[in-house]
């Protein structure tokens, strides 16, 4: 919340929308509203009301949902609610009085049926250990922080996957640090210590996890903070108010205080001689997207709030509103993009929460501060009508541009046309003064755009992306396909860093991703999808943009094109056709590859591409093969010391002998081997199923090549199900190994063949995480594999099954970009 | 199969009760033409279901009741002698006979087969008399619903009703009440509360809306209209055949062009009637228009539903009548029936048309009749338009807004779908209805003069607005008007302009005063008197919200907290218990508070517990409502290393930016607050421990040789030998009274037999101080002082 309100710009605001407006009775109407897109919003979001029982005054300021279901309202007069029936279609929720006489709560979370409640003076552990359905005792969990002024709110957040809870402490008057931790985030751990964790906060009204799940605070507008802020919690960091330096004395494990910042400087040039200051990740730009933001929640509900799943929603004290938010981290700091979203709220909203039934609660009170709404205090329910609006999805940065994706298809002509897109930046000083002007403004030219096949997704190139400005966005000009006006045209992207250029040129005939946030940042794999019968096609996009977008890694697929371009599994080989030639085009790709994961089968390339992958063995870079990569070529002219060089047997470790198990009818159950367990490729890695059958790649009676650790050994079942049976007359054999190369120069490289691998056996996430955890160790990141990394499909991923009878199978050429689709980042 | 083939056979049965379908408005001042009359005809009896040529798509499209479920909300016995009589069963219903052409017994078979099909295409089977009914209908007041049906606004449809709610005050009746005369025989009462609650669920069309009933009272209004009789309940079992039948039925009699259900047989894509279609035009005379219908669907249409009906679908044309006018007129015309279809002029006046009828005019009632007819009879809605923000009107029709909390007549949701044409339609119909006036923005230092000017026309100095109307969410004293800070939300300028000028012009008999009259300023002193800047000033004053200043004579009250039955914890700011202060309470009127930041019981008071505010943005704090015996607010509880060691002081904080200079102070003294426990009367026991030794400190109101004591048990526990442990009990002024007790001016403390009485001099610059030396060996320790306030 903002202290300080300047009554006579308050009070300048309301007339300036009244004064524009007032002449004409149609627009009479948008006097008292922000935007003036209530009535469009309502159609998609409607405010239900929830009746309070008369005589309860219910300053909302926190919000749990129970594991019963019931949900806590925890209230700036001190009192905590059990709530029931507020999902309701006619909601006449009951408040059961749970616990009283706290101190301004702003934060509710619970673990194991206690409460814990962040309240001015502690955090609380709040339980009722005689069951009588009323709190008795009341546990200080932790009260670490000085407290010696009304406006030293605390706000505290949910328990992370730790177990920790988190509470932003407020300056001293908004102003000051004259108390320990003033201005402090501090982390409170499940064995009950309490750790500083960064300084430099005024006035937070929020933290908690951002859609990614990396801590977020709100900030308010004020000295040090032009315009109200999501900012990323940065361990160690500062964020950007200096007051609160006089507590790193009490925060050794934190080291010195960093260096103060220059007043009238700007946050990205200050954090050149700050490496602690944590640049603010989303703007909201000063009364045009909120007065004072308040607590935030992610959209959880997964499609049950509409079109927004996954994203951020906060409040607005001030102008009673509530707003969208979300958030990219590009090269490790956080940036992204605020939205509107529905207005008219009764009150200063001061916190959001889903329901158990997806839809959003929104509370708080408007007393203190000047405040839109003219309710004391209300509860409202905001509901998806069903009905999907015309809106922003969502703005992400690309390295020349922006990616624009909306709710519904674009009108394609006016989707297409540059005009369309209206983009002003600016940017803010940083400064010791309350608050500051839009300053700088610029005015990038759109130089093109490309919108994609659905019309949802316009990439948009930019004469100039003004690093450390807000990019504020005005599509009044586009239209749906059914000539639909944006219910809200305008959007704000703060840009703290722009993304790395990828390192492949897009281009029609392959596929490009760009790494997100990951521990793969700044490294780059090449996919080869070049064979007729597992699909790779398919299943390689579908790794490319897992690595991409879940990773960090920026992927490159390269495929087998036909004389039209078009990339067909349906070419014939050699051995059926002996004049036939394959093309690969973007093999230069290889020269920028920290990695390649080849998926070739049969390939007779002309010489000038094999030379690509010659210099690549040479290079002492990994590689990765997967199932027939092993008989991956056929024309393959590769020579060490004198030899010819097998590509199957001698760089892969094996090549394929024969089906062990009947092909296309058995299946394969993944058994990880004993005594690798601890090998870093097999960290998480659980349940391998696939619908393949096992290959066979060393004589019968015989073993892995020398030099080769099996890490998986592939089980027969008989027949294509998951729980079928074991083919117990067949034995497991390797199906996962890793072994070395060294090519002419004499440079060693990571190899990892794995046999399995066709479409539908990357649904199994066993293998996926085993293929994600193999890429790291191929690229000497070992150390990063995570358990708990994500190996979700990104987007969405329908694979063929195998064979050759490509019509029956729905097998047909098919641009590149046909695979690229349904990425989301 | 068409529905001649159905009928073709049958004969005509002459008979038949006429009872026409009850359109409420029908005989109201609505102020429509006949023609626009029966075009809303062609409407509300769903013409179009059948004659798919009439052209009614500028409106939005009018279901008919949803029955899924039906079979378990409405009596298998009605159901069956509805369908085969609607009317004769149901006076007034707006359904159609349709099986009068059958023979007698095969119009009761089609009835039964009908039946059948709905029930068993109903999930759940009608249940008669859910046990709880009896329960409830002794616990609520009995007359509770019939005090409900006659104040919320049931009687502008269905007109008033005996208090056992099965008769109609005869004399008051016009013939176009909705007859409410069969629902004892229709609904059980959990199936009526049930439509009640939320009745679009069923009727999506709105013609019954949303009273905003809570399910309580829905239920009392239920039990009020049954009265003591038990609906019919015959158990039926579905027979397969039957089922089919009716299934049959249902599609053929197209039953499905109104009602939603789910499984029913798709609609037939070419319907009979569509004159158009088969190259002929609509015979006006006959049909469903003729004066004795048969071979058609029978409305028992009055002879001037008929006459509407015909002049709507004119003499040429075979659509209704679309006057070709413009915007303007065209929104004058789609305001005026939407008004009338949903019935709003009942109980809205626009213009000369509309009203609270006479015969219901008594049921129109107030909280606040002080305030004339403006607080029991709803707002006219004669320039509506040009009155009300647009959001403002959509929150009132959709989102069921409310500004008059005395006005007991509730304002209805509709359904926001069967009026989301209105808002718009309502500020182009009323455009040209008042001149526009621009709000000019004031800009410093003129703003701060109208801000100041605004606030002082609204108090009791000036025009003393607010000795009526509530402000910012504080009632006044007296009457309780409209919050005047909603205001600016509401209204557009140019209304509140020309109504604080001339209100008696908008709302003849107003209580309110005139403040300009003429236009002329009374109020002379404050802005030179002119009117203009005087409006201006109130109207930016009150655009500022909640943050307006509160105007003279309005006083929010603090808030007492009481006490009653069981003590009372309140965690909060206060001068005598710091910034992590716990005050607690006792019914027996005496009361202590705690810092919880230092460990120390600092203040002890008589009488009443604390006022807390809640007015601003700190607020929370609370103040004890006497005056209050201090204690020392250092730590409590401190290990000295002798006891001539100076007792730790809290730190003094000073001067305009005062640093914390000891931020650790209590901690390292030791000092660690764990929380409190409550036992089952609500008296804390505040857990706290100082270095190696837990204290458990509980405090309860007890009687020491007759009088009064605040009993202070402590329970020291000690894990280990730590050294003695000091207590600091009394600081300044104080003298021993007897063995182990001490006083002051205001206090008598009683000190326990354990540990050794350190009363010690002034050393320094600290005052005099009482110390208690402990020397605590693992395990154990109870301490009990009692503290006596002295009158």
């Amino acid at each position: 919340m903002n202290r300080l309100i300047d009554r006579a710009r308050l009070g300048a605001l309301t007339l300036l929308l009244g004064a524009g407006v007032l002449p004409t009775c149609a627009a009479a109407q948008e006097l008292g509203s922000m935007w003036g897109t209530e009535s469009r919003e309502r159609e998609a979001y409607r405010l239900v009301k929830l009746p309070v029982p008369e005589g309860l005054v219910l300053e909302a300021g926190a919000f749990v949902t129970l594991p019963d279901g019931r949900i806590a309202v925890g209230t700036r007069r001190g009192d905590v609610y059990l709530s029931s029936g507020v999902d309701d279609e006619k909601p006449e929720p009951t408040f059961t009085l749970f616990a009283t006489g706290l101190d301004e709560i702003f934060g509710l979370a619970e673990r194991d049926g206690a409460l814990y409640v962040t309240q001015s003076c502690e955090v609380t552990r709040v339980t009722d250990s005689d069951a009588d359905g009323r709190a008795d005792r009341f546990e200080t969990i932790s009260d670490a922080w000085g407290y010696a002024n009304y406006h030293e709110y605390a706000f505290g957040s949910k328990f992370d996957a730790e177990g920790n809870l988190y509470v932003a402490l407020g300056l001293s008057q908004s102003y000051y640090s004259q108390e320990l931790f003033r201005g402090w985030a501090l982390k409170v751990t499940p064995d009950g210590r309490t750790v500083p964790i960064a300084s430099g906060l005024r006035s937070p009204a929020g933290i908690g996890p951002n859609e990614h799940g990396a801590l977020f605070v709100i900030e308010s507008q004020g000295p040090w903070n032009s315009s109200c802020s999501l900012k990323a919690i940065v361990p160690g960091g500062f964020m950007g108010h200096p007051a609160s330096f006089n507590w790193y004395p009490y925060a050794p494990e934190l080291g010195a205080a960093p260096a103060s910042p220059r007043s009238g400087s700007s946050v990205l040039a200050e954090r050149e001689l700050i490496p602690e200051l944590v640049p603010y990740a989303v703007i909201f730009p000063y009364i045009r997207m909120g007065r004072s933001i308040t607590g935030f929640t992610v959209d959880t509900t997964e499609g049950r709030f509409g079109p927004f799943a996954g994203q951020m929603f906060l409040g607005d004290f001030s102008l009673s509103l509530l707003m969208r938010a979300t958030t990219e981290q590009i090269d490790g700091v956080w940036q992204g993009a605020c939205y509107p979203f529905r207005e008219g709220l009764s009150t200063g909203i001061l916190n959001v929460h889903f329901t158990p039934e997806g839809r959003l609660l929104a509370g708080g009170t408007n007393r203190g501060w000047p405040v839109r709404g003219t309710a004391p205090f209300a509860l409202e329910r905001l509901e998806w009508t069903g009905v999907t609006p015309f809106e922003i999805l969502r703005i992400g940065i690309t390295p020349n541009g922006f990616e624009v994706t909306f709710t519904k298809p674009l009108d394609p002509t006016l989707g297409r046309d540059p005009a369309s897109y209206s983009i002003q930046t600016f940017t803010h000083e940083y400064h010791a003064g309350y608050g500051g002007p839009e300053i700088d403004q610029t005015t990038p030219s759109v130089e093109s755009v490309t919108l994609s096949e659905d019309g949802k997704r316009a990439t948009l190139k930019l004469s100039e992306v003004k690093v450390g400005h807000v990019h504020a966005f005005d599509l009044a000009a586009l239209r749906s396909r059914d000539a639909e006006t944006l219910v809200h045209r305008h959007a704000y992207y703060t840009v703290n860093r722009v993304p790395h250029p990828q390192p492949v040129e897009p281009s029609p005939r392959w596929l490009t991703f760009t790494g997100g946030a990951g521990p793969g940042a700044g490294k780059h794999i090449v996919l080869i999808a070049a064979e007729q019968e597992y699909r790779s096609e398919q299943s390689l996009p579908m790794l490319a943009r897992l690595l991409a977008a879940r990773h960090g890694f920026d992927t490159t697929v390269l495929f087998a094109l036909n004389e039209d371009g078009l990339v067909d599994p349906t070419l014939k080989t050699r051995p059926e056709d002996p004049t036939v030639l394959h093309d690969i085009p973007g093999l230069e790709a290889l020269e920028s590859a920290d990695l390649l994961v080849l998926f070739s089968r049969f390939m007779s390339l002309p010489p000038d591409q094999l030379r690509h992958f010659y210099t690549y063995l040479d290079s002492g870079k990994p590689l990765i093969g997967l199932r027939t990569a092993n008989h991956g070529f056929i024309e393959f002219d590769y020579s060490k010391d004198g030899e010819r060089v097998r590509f199957g047997e001698d760089v892969l470790g094996g090549a394929f002998r024969g089906h062990h198990g009947r092909w296309h009818q058995d299946s394969t159950r993944g058994i990880l081997v004993d005594s690798e367990r601890d090998h870093p490729i097999l960290h998480g890695v659980e349940d391998i199923w696939g619908p393949s059958d096992v290959y066979r790649t060393f004589a019968v009676g015989g073993q892995l090549p020398e030099g080769c650790t099996a890490l998986v050994l592939g089980q027969p079942l008989v027949g294509r199900s998951h729980g079928d049976a074991i083919e117990s007359t067949l034995e497991p054999l390797p199906v996962a190994w890793t072994k070395t190369w060294t090519g002419n120069e004499g440079k060693a490289a990571r190899v990892f063949q794995c046999t399995m691998g066709s479409a539908r056996d990357f649904e199994s996430a066993g293998l996926r995480r085993l293929v994600v955890n193999a890429a790291y160790w191929c690229l000497g990141l070992d150390e990063l594999i995570s358990t708990s990394s994500s190996v979700e499909i990104v987007g969405e991923y329908a694979p063929l099954a195998s064979g050759f009878d490509y019509e029956a199978l729905g097998v047909v050429p098919r641009a590149p970009a046909y695979y690229g689709g349904g990425a989301e980042r | 199969m068409s529905i001649f083939l159905l009928v073709v056979t049958g004969l005509a049965l002459p008979g038949f009760q006429q009872n026409p379908p009850v359109v409420p408005w029908l005989h109201q001042e609505h102020g429509l033409t006949e023609a626009q009359v029966g075009s809303l005809l062609v409407r509300e009896l769903r013409c179009a279901a059948c004659h798919t040529d009439l052209d009614v798509s500028r409106r939005p499209p009018l279901p008919g009741p949803d029955l899924n479920g039906v079979g378990a909300r409405i009596a298998p016995n009605f159901l069956e002698r509805y369908i085969a009589d609607p009317a004769g069963t149901q006076p007034g219903t707006r359904m159609p006979a349709l099986l009068d052409d059958l023979t007698p017994a095969d119009r009761a078979e089609a009835a039964r087969a009908l039946t059948e099909y709905l029930i068993s295409a109903s999930r759940s089977t009608f249940d008669v008399d859910p046990p709880e009914r009896v329960e409830r209908a002794e616990q609520e007041q009995p007359e509770s619903g019939a005090r409900l049906y006659h104040s919320v606004g049931c009687v502008a449809c269905h007109g008033p009703r005996d208090m056992t709610g099965a008769e109609p005050f005869v004399d008051s009746a016009p013939n176009d009440w909705i007859a409410l005369d069969h629902v004892p025989h229709k609904y059980s009462p959990s199936s009526l509360a049930e439509f009640l609650f939320q009745p679009l669920h069923v009727r999506p069309a709105g013609r019954m809306p949303d009273m905003l009933l809570s399910r309580s009272e829905a239920h009392a209004i239920s039990d009020y209209l049954l009265g003591p009789a038990q609906v019919e309940a015959a158990h039926w079992a579905a027979r397969p055949e039957l089922v089919a039948r009716g299934r049959e039925l249902f599609g053929a009699l197209r039953c499905n062009a109104c009602h939603a259900l789910e499984g029913a047989p798709a609609l037939d894509a070419s319907p009979p009637l569509d004159a158009s279609s088969q190259g002929r035009a609509l015979d006006r005379t006959r049909g469903c228009l003729a004066s004795e219908v048969s071979g058609a669907p029978r409305y028992g249409l009055a002879s001037d539903q008929r006459a509407a009906l015909r002049a709507a679908l004119g003499g040429a044309s075979d659509s209704p009548t679309e006057p070709d006018r413009d915007g303007g007129a065209a929104a004058v015309d789609e305001v005026a029936e939407t008004l009338t279809a949903f019935n709003c002029i009942a109980c809205h006046a626009r213009g000369p048309n509309g009203g609270v009828a006479a015969a219901v005019d008594a049921y129109f009632q107030t909280t606040q009749p002080e305030l004339g007819d403006e607080a029991r009879i709803p707002p006219t809605l004669s320039l509506a338009g040009a009155k009300l923000q647009g959001d403002w009107v959509r929150k009132v029709l959709f989102d069921a807004a409310r500004v008059r909390p005395y006005m007991l007549t509730r304002m209805p949701q509709f359904g926001e779908t069967n009026l989301a044409h209105l808002p718009a339609a309502l500020l182009v119909a009323d455009a040209d209805g008042l001149a526009p006036y621009p709000m000019v923005i004031p800009e410093e230092p003129a703003a701060r003069t109208a801000r100041v000017a605004g606030r002082e026309l609204l108090g009791l100095t000036g025009l003393g607005c607010v000795s009526c109307h509530d402000f910012n969410g504080t009632p006044t004293p007296g009457f309780r008007g409209i919050d005047l800070i909603t205001t600016p939300e509401r209204l557009q300028p140019r209304w509140f302009v020309a109504f604080m000028i001339a209100p008696t012009r908008f709302r003849p008999g107003i209580v309110m005063p005139e403040s300009w009259p003429g236009g002329v300023a009374v109020h002379q002193r404050l802005l030179d008197g002119d009117t203009d800047a005087q409006l201006r000033a109130i109207w930016y004053f009150l655009s500022q919200g909640r943050s307006a200043e509160d105007p003279a004579g309005i006083r929010p009250e603090p808030s007492q907290l009481h006490v009653e039955g069981s003590a009372r914890v309140y965690r909060g700011r206060s001068a005598v218990a710091g910034f992590r202060g716990v005050a607690v309470g006792f019914p027996e009127g005496v009361h202590y508070a705690f810092d919880a930041g230092c460990g120390s019981l600092t203040a002890i008071w008589r009488g009443d517990f604390v006022s807390v505010r809640w007015d601003g943005q700190g607020a929370g704090d609370f103040r004890p409502l006497a005056k209050v015996i201090e204690l020392p607010r250092d730590v409590a509880f401190a290990r000295l290393d002798a006891a001539s060691t100076p007792w730790p002081r809290r730190p003094v904080l000073e001067g305009t930016n005062p640093v914390n200079p000891d931020p650790r102070y209590p901690r390292q003294h030791g000092y660690t607050f764990r929380g409190y426990q409550l036992d089952a009367a609500s008296i804390p026991t505040l857990l706290y421990a100082c270095g190696a030794t837990e204290i458990e400190d509980r405090t309860e109101v007890a009687e020491r040789s007759g009088r009064q004591v605040l009993r202070r048990v402590l329970r020291l526990t000690s894990v280990a030998e730590d050294g003695p442990l000091y207590m600091r009990l009394l600081t300044g002024d104080f003298e021993a009274r007897a063995d182990r007790q001490f006083v002051t001016s205001e206090l008598l403390v009683s000190l326990p037999p354990e540990g050794k009485v350190v009363n010690r001099p002034a050393m320094g610059e600290g005052p005099p101080e009482l110390l208690l030396e402990l020397a605590l060996s693992p395990g154990t320790t109870t301490l009990v002082f009692d503290y006596e306030p002295l009158d």
